[in-house]
C-alpha cells in the first residue's frame, strides 16, 4: 500500500507543480508578479542556499544588475529579496532574433533557520551573483546545576 | 534592397542552438541584428573573465564559461535540482559574418559580443559624382 501511494503522491505534486506554474504565468501575463519563495515557480533569478553551523550562505544569480536594484530585508526568520532589472532600451531595438533574457521586477521570499542573527547580515553583489551571508546565533550552553 | 533582406533573412535561419552538453546551464540570451551586425548578449552570473572562453571554430561559435561563487558554508542546495557548475552554448553563424573581428565585454555577469558583417555585406553608400 506504501509502496503503491509513491506514483499517485508524485502526479500529484507534478500536477500541483504544473497548476503553479500555469498561474505564475497567467499572473505574469496580467502584470502581477506571484511571490514564489523557494517553491521553484518563478525561476528568475536561480538561488542557492548553503547552511553550516556557523552560518547560512544564499546566491542569487541575477546579472546585469546595480547593488542599489536589489531591496533586502530580513523578518524574523524570513529573506526577502526585491529587485528590478530593467534591460538598457538600445538592446530591445527593432531587429530581435531572440530574447530569452528576464526584464522586470522579481519578489522572493526565503525561509532562513531560526536561529539566524538578522542585525549582522552581509550582502554583496560580485559578477552578477547578490551574495549574502547570515551568521547563526551559538546554541545557547547548557548549565551545570551542583547538587548541595 | 529585397536581396539584402533575403540575405538577413537567411542568417536568422543560421543563428540556432547546436547542442547542450550534459551538466551545463544553458545561458538565456538576446541576439539583435541591425544592418552592420549582430549583437549577442548572454547572461553568466557568476562567471569571471578569467572563467570564460570563446571559440569560434568554422562556423561555430561557442561559449564556455565556468561558475565560480564563494559559498562559505560548502555544499548548497540549489533551487532548481543540482547547482550547474558551467554555463554552455553554442550557436551556428553565418559566413555572412567577420568572426575575426568580434568584440566581447563582460560586465557584472553580462556577456555582450557585437559580430559585424563582412565589408560585402553591409550596406555600401554610393557616392554620385558630380556630371
Amino acid at each position: 500500500m506504501f509502496l503503491r501511494q509513491h506514483p499517485l503522491e508524485d502526479s500529484l505534486l507534478h500536477q500541483f507543480r504544473h497548476m503553479e506554474r500555469e498561474m505564475d504565468r497567467m499572473l505574469g501575463a496580467v502584470g502581477l508578479k506571484h511571490s514564489s519563495g523557494l517553491s521553484g515557480a518563478s525561476n528568475y533569478p536561480q538561488i542557492s542556499l548553503a547552511t553550516s553551523a556557523e552560518q547560512v550562505d544564499i546566491a542569487l544569480f541575477a546579472a546585469g544588475m546595480d547593488s542599489d536594484a536589489f531591496d533586502i530585508t530580513v523578518d524574523r526568520n524570513h529573506l526577502v529579496v526585491h529587485g528590478k532589472r530593467v534591460l538598457p532600451k538600445e538592446e530591445q531595438a527593432e531587429g530581435a532574433l531572440r530574447k530569452e533574457r528576464f526584464d522586470g521586477e522579481f519578489h522572493h521570499v526565503i525561509n532562513l533557520p531560526e536561529d539566524i542573527d538578522e542585525t549582522r547580515v552581509d550582502a554583496r553583489y560580485e559578477n552578477g551573483v547578490l551574495l549574502i551571508s547570515i551568521p547563526r546565533r551559538e546554541p545557547p550552553k547548557p548549565i551545570q546545576i551542583k547538587i548541595q | 534592397m529585397s536581396n539584402q533582406n533575403q540575405m538577413i533573412k537567411q542568417d536568422n535561419k543560421e543563428i540556432r542552438k547546436t547542442g547542450i552538453p550534459h551538466r551545463a546551464a544553458r545561458p538565456n540570451v538576446d541576439i539583435y541584428e541591425d544592418k552592420q551586425g549582430i549583437t549577442l548578449i548572454a547572461d553568466l552570473p557568476g562567471v569571471a573573465t578569467e572563467g570564460l572562453d570563446i571559440q569560434v571554430d568554422q562556423e561555430i561559435l561557442s561559449i564556455d564559461a565556468q561558475i565560480d561563487i564563494p559559498m562559505p558554508s560548502g555544499q548548497d542546495l540549489h533551487v532548481a535540482g543540482t547547482r550547474p557548475t558551467r554555463y554552455q552554448r553554442s550557436f551556428t553563424i553565418s559566413n555572412e559574418l567577420d568572426v575575426d573581428n568580434i568584440e566581447a565585454v563582460l560586465k557584472n555577469g553580462v556577456l555582450a559580443m557585437r559580430i559585424p558583417k563582412r565589408e560585402q555585406y553591409q550596406p555600401r553608400k554610393i557616392n554620385i559624382r558630380a556630371a
